[in-house]
């Protein structure tokens, strides 16, 4: 009677200290995965109760449930993405919007670079011109993981002037566009693009043994008197580049009347100031007399020049059986680069980095791998990879 | 007021709890103008109808096949948003209550937009104390609608009416009962990592003494140790 009245006890107590370790680490996972705090243990029971049964990502899947996640922890770590200087200390916006959207809706992550797609306050009416509905949502503190006070809809049915083929994910939102189309040549959205989704910006992919063809007149061949400045220097990064770079040749972000938007030729049915319907964008053209016989934008075709070399391993660029990818318009060349191997593996070390803490890089080959695996095995589920940083580095101790 | 009045206690709070080819050419030679006769014959993938998009399916939310290595979970401080947000939930504080929102606008500069550990200097922890000083002196005194989280988290004798009181002077007794209500609810007992009751305990006790024999009311005297607790390392960080 006594021996199983201690059988009792001890087990009782096993059972309970499992539960607390359950109620610790759903304390300590919701933590990591809103980045705030719960109201009270108690309010943790479900997500304890999976824990204790072995269902480690359902119970991080539960937590992004939160409306932390999306106002909070979501936003500060995609606002970065939005402009030049990567601080998260800027209005929310439609590029912030549709990728809180995204992820909440789940919907396959590749398309935030081609997608038709956009996040709005279904009660009032998107327009290009201004930022008034972010500030609105911004201001009133609304929730943006309720479903109805932040829908989806197409880009193309609220930009007017920007066809759906003509539509990429967040490239054609009005942030992308402010941030990196705005001015320039264009250059800058491709090393964004790089940089924020491919987490390799131009430095990175030096290659000077990439073709020439597409570098176009504004760049100097000899600066300083000196080819082999260029040749060492500036062709590793404008060969690759500026083949690229085209994609964006009908597209500007500029003033328009008394307003600035995103300008996309094709669509213009009259002339605009600055701008003939149909042609490339002149910013493209520029400085035509720096290097005459550089090549001239007059279309929206682009070309891969660094699919040899080192950055077909370090991109894992997708293969078609060509020797270099082409398409048109930067839609295209979204779908493209957000099939390659760097657009999974950046997701998964912003999220790694953003759960766990810690460098991407300390992790092995093969950790790297599992987490590439998983985002590509859910088709590119950003809930999934979430999920799964937030299991593996805080439920796995 | 109450917040002004709060952020004298800073320095207090800060020494107690130790904050511590060739150029212009394209491949084949030619030069790549795109137009005319030295066009460079840019190859479509016929595949997808030159295009080179790819149609999704939907995700899959079922997968079996989980991550099974671990990870090392490291530290970080909380950014700005993150801090707010985690003392709303804490003191069951809108982080839109007007007087908290004017707060945090005005130490938002100051907090971390990152979560490296080097971000902890004096101004990140001057600028959390006020912000906590704020959520403290809303949650004890400022808001009116909040007294069944009140009197879920504190013994109930302290509670009337929505507001929180205590005499000018609590007793021993009563500061116990409100140093471990404080301490449970933002820093939960059965998360092994916290600092344990026994160890915060005594030193808070000290701090409220401290604050009461300055001629602080019992409940501005709340407000600081509240506000000590809630700008601590173990709430600023993960």
């Amino acid at each position: 009677m006594i021996k199983k009245f201690f059988t009792f006890i001890l087990c009782f107590g096993l059972i309970q200290g499992d539960l607390f370790a359950s109620d610790e680490k759903a304390y300590k996972l919701f933590e990591r995965l809103t980045g705030t705090r719960p109201v009270s243990v108690e309010a943790l029971s479900q997500i304890s109760a999976l824990i204790s049964e072995g269902k480690k990502v359902e119970a991080a899947l539960a937590i992004l449930e939160e409306a932390a996640f999306y106002n909070i922890y979501l936003r500060n770590w995609i606002a970065p993405l939005t402009n030049q200087v990567e601080t998260p200390r800027v209005p929310l916006n439609d590029m912030t919007a549709t990728i809180i959207g995204l992820i909440r809706d789940d919907v396959p992550f590749d398309q935030i670079l081609y997608g038709d797609v956009l996040y709005v306050d279904p009660n009032k009416t998107y327009i290009m011109d201004n930022n008034n509905m972010y500030d609105e949502l911004d201001k009133n503190s609304v929730d943006l993981s309720d479903k109805s006070k932040l829908v989806a809809t197409t880009q193309s049915s609220q930009l007017g002037a920007l066809p759906a083929r003509a539509t990429a994910g967040v490239l054609t939102t009005r942030a992308f566009g402010d941030a990196f189309i705005k001015a320039g040549t264009n250059r800058r959205a491709v090393r964004y693009l790089f940089k924020n989704f491919l987490c390799y910006d131009m430095e990175d992919l030096h290659d000077i043994s990439a073709p020439l063809g597409r570098v176009r007149r504004d760049v100097d061949r000899a600066p300083s008197a000196k080819t082999s400045t260029f040749m060492t220097y500036c062709a590793g990064c404008h060969g690759g580049m500026d083949g690229f770079a085209t994609a964006f040749s009908y597209y500007d972000f500029a003033s328009v009347g008394n307003s600035e938007r995103l300008v996309y030729t094709p669509s213009l049915s009259s002339a605009v100031a600055g701008f003939t319907p149909g042609k490339a964008v002149p910013k493209m053209n520029r400085n035509a007399n720096v290097f005459p016989n550089g090549y001239v934008a007059v279309d929206d075709s682009w070309i891969n020049y660094w699919n040899e070399g080192p950055n077909v391993s370090k991109v894992g660029f997708m293969q078609n059986g060509t020797r270099f990818q082409t398409g048109n318009g930067i839609k295209s060349l979204g779908s493209f680069l957000s099939k390659s191997k760097a657009f999974s593996s950046c997701m998964s070390r912003r999220v790694y980095e953003k759960v766990c803490l810690s460098s991407y890089d300390k992790l092995t080959g093969a950790q790297k791998n599992e987490f590439i695996r998983v985002f590509q095995e859910s088709n590119y589920s950003m809930k999934q990879l979430f999920a799964n940083a937030g299991a593996a580095c805080v439920l796995s101790e | 007021m109450k917040v002004n009045k709060n952020i004298n206690i800073i320095a207090i709070v800060f020494v107690l709890f130790g904050c511590g080819g060739m150029v212009g050419e394209s491949p084949d030679g030619k030069f790549a103008t795109d137009g005319g006769d030295s066009a460079t014959p840019f190859n479509r993938d016929p595949a997808s109808g030159g295009s080179n998009i790819v149609n999704p399916s939907v995700p899959d939310t079922n997968i079996a096949n989980a991550i099974t290595i671990p990870a090392v979970a490291g530290e970080g401080l909380k950014d700005y948003n993150q801090l707010n947000g985690t003392m709303s939930s804490l003191t069951n504080i809108s982080v839109a209550n007007e007087k908290v929102k004017r707060t945090f606008d005005l130490v938002k500069s100051g907090l971390l937009e990152s979560h490296s550990i080097s971000g902890l200097t004096a101004d990140h922890l001057a600028s959390a104390t006020k912000l906590a000083a704020s959520y403290c002196s809303e949650m004890l005194v400022g808001e009116a609608d909040n007294e069944t989280f009140l009197k879920k988290v504190f013994p109930s004798q302290y509670v009337v009416a929505g507001n929180f009181t205590l005499d000018d002077l609590p007793s021993s007794e009563n500061q116990d009962e409100v140093i471990e209500s404080l301490v449970e609810q933002f820093l939960p007992q059965i998360i092994s990592t916290f600092p344990r009751m026994s160890d915060l305990k005594p030193v808070m006790k000290d701090l409220y003494s401290d604050l009461l024999n300055q001629n602080i009311n019992g409940v501005d005297a709340t407000v600081g140790v509240c506000a000590s607790l809630l700008s601590s390392l173990p709430i600023l960080s993960f």
